[in-house]
Formats: C-alpha cells, structure tokens, sequence
C-alpha cells in the first residue's frame, strides 16, 4: 500500500468549511496501481497514460472553474468541480476529490467559492510533485527492463 | 458442418466528457478483447446510434454536455434496433433516487464511481450476460 501523507497543521484550517482531514492522504498511491495490466510488459502504460490525461484535465478543469467563480456563472464551477470530483475519486487523488465534493454540494459564495478554489490549486500542485515522481519511476522502471 | 455460439458483434460504446474515465474505461474494455466507439458526450453517441446498432453493450456517463446518459437510455428504449443493447451507467453520484431513475428508465446496471479494475470488469462481464446478441452461425 503506497500512500503519501499530508503534513497539515490542522490549526492553520481557516473556518469557512471543514477541509478534508489531515489524516487522509493526498494521493493513495495503491487505487493507481490497481489499474495496472499484470498480463503485460508494459505494466505501467495505462497509469502513465492516466497521470498524463489526469493532470491535463484537472489544469483545464480548474482554469474553467476560476472564470466561472470570475463571472459567479455557479453551474459552470459546479460542473466542472463534479467532473473532477469523478476522476480525481477513481484514481486515487483523495484531498482533490474531498475539496471538489464541497465546491460541488455547497450553496456557493464568491468567497467560498474562492477559498475552495484556492484550496484546490495549492493542493494540485502537491499532487503535480506526486504524481510526477510515480510516472518517472514507472518511466524508469520501464526502461530497465 | 458445426455450429458455434459467437457474437453477432464485439463493439462497446462508450459516452463519457471525462477523458479520464473514458481513456481509462476504453482500456479496460478493449483489454476484455472488445472493440470500442468512444464518444464524448451524449450527443455524439446518440448521433452513432442513428445509424449503427451493432453493439453488444453500451457504457454511458450519467452527467453529460448536451444529452445526458439518462435521455441516451430513454432514446434507446424507444428504438426497436436498440432495445436489446444491455447498458451500463457509471455515476459519481450516490444518489439512490438517480440509481432508481437509471434502472426505471431501462439502464441495465449501475457502477459507481469510484471503482476499482476488479469491479468495472466483474460489472462488465455481468452486462454482457444481460446481453441477447447471440447467434448461431452454421457452416
């Protein structure tokens, strides 16, 4: 079980909705790798292909939901928050999932709105490290073979 | 002469806006020895389906742009040529009462996501027991 925890200081959660809790991973490693293909040599291609799409989708995602919160057009954040609610659950990208299950269900404001959003971005970036190191060890396991 | 049992088609269509879980779904199936047509959203499946009904299963998306996987389903069910397509839906919601309009609408069975490698293909193999597009070729 490959899980990567979060260092959180759970004093510095602000108040203006409870963020997922410091316990929970921020990628469980094990749900990527469940999607591995044991039958083949390339066992790593289909979650390399999956890292790759993930973080293309979740940049754009994000970048729709930051002008959605711009114009305060609330059903344009909530769709693409529920987008990347579904694929960030399937793979494993826990805290992404949790964060965007609370853009997608809350009554929104341009404050919280704002909060979540931010909340997203800096978790994406520790996701980005994340899932960057597992692809070129995949990448490089690959390679030695 | 003999006769064997085979299908009449091995093509799945899949509808997901999620190019994740497409990409990921595609894989799967086509790893379960099945060709696959993908589309992006509802609309373009619905467009495919106007003129091809040889599939033997079809997976669609609950939430989608321009049609969603419930209206996909009730156009199917309207469609003599479609009617015996046996269809998955795969949902983040957890809704009972979507699970309840999915399955009145005609789905056939429901996978929540997120799901596993092990569930999608247990799902899958489950779905294509429902499906009835077999025939029997003699030669």
């Amino acid at each position: 079980m490959s899980i990567i925890q979060v260092d959180m200081d759970p004093k510095e959660e602000p108040g203006l909705y409870d963020k997922p809790s410091a316990v929970m991973p921020s990628v469980d490693l094990s749900v990527l790798s469940s999607f591995e293909d044991p039958d083949t040599t390339d066992a790593s291609g289909l979650v390399v292909e999956l890292i790759d799409l993930y973080q293309k989708e979740a940049t754009r995602l994000l970048e729709t939901m930051r002008q959605g919160i711009e114009t305060k057009d609330w059903s344009v954040v909530k769709r693409a928050a529920h987008s990347l609610r579904g694929s960030s659950g399937n793979l494993g990208v826990l805290r992404m999932a949790c964060v965007c299950d609370r853009m997608e269900h809350s009554e929104l404001s341009h404050t919280l709105a704002t909060q979540l959003l931010q909340d997203l971005e800096e978790e994406f970036v520790h996701v980005g490290h994340i899932l960057v190191a597992e692809r070129q060890r995949r990448c490089g396991a690959n390679t030695d073979r | 002469m003999f006769s064997t049992t085979i299908h009449a088609t091995s093509r799945i269509l899949i509808a997901d806006d999620d190019p994740v879980i497409r990409h990921l779904v595609t894989r799967l199936v086509e790893k379960a020895n099945y060709k696959t047509v993908v589309c992006a959203d509802g609309r373009e499946a619905a467009r495919v389906l106007q003129s091809d009904s040889n599939f033997c299963g079809a997976i669609f998306d609950m939430m989608m742009p321009h049609l969603e996987g419930l209206e996909l389903i009730r156009f199917m069910r309207t469609e003599k040529r479609l009617m015996r397509i046996p269809v998955l839906m795969i949902t983040s919601e957890s809704d009972l009462k979507l699970m309840a309009n999915s399955f009145s609408a005609g789905a056939t069975l429901f996978l929540p996501k997120p799901f596993t490698a092990d569930q999608f293909h247990n799902t899958f193999k489950l779905l294509l027991s429902n499906s009835s597009n077999k025939v029997v070729r003699t030669t």
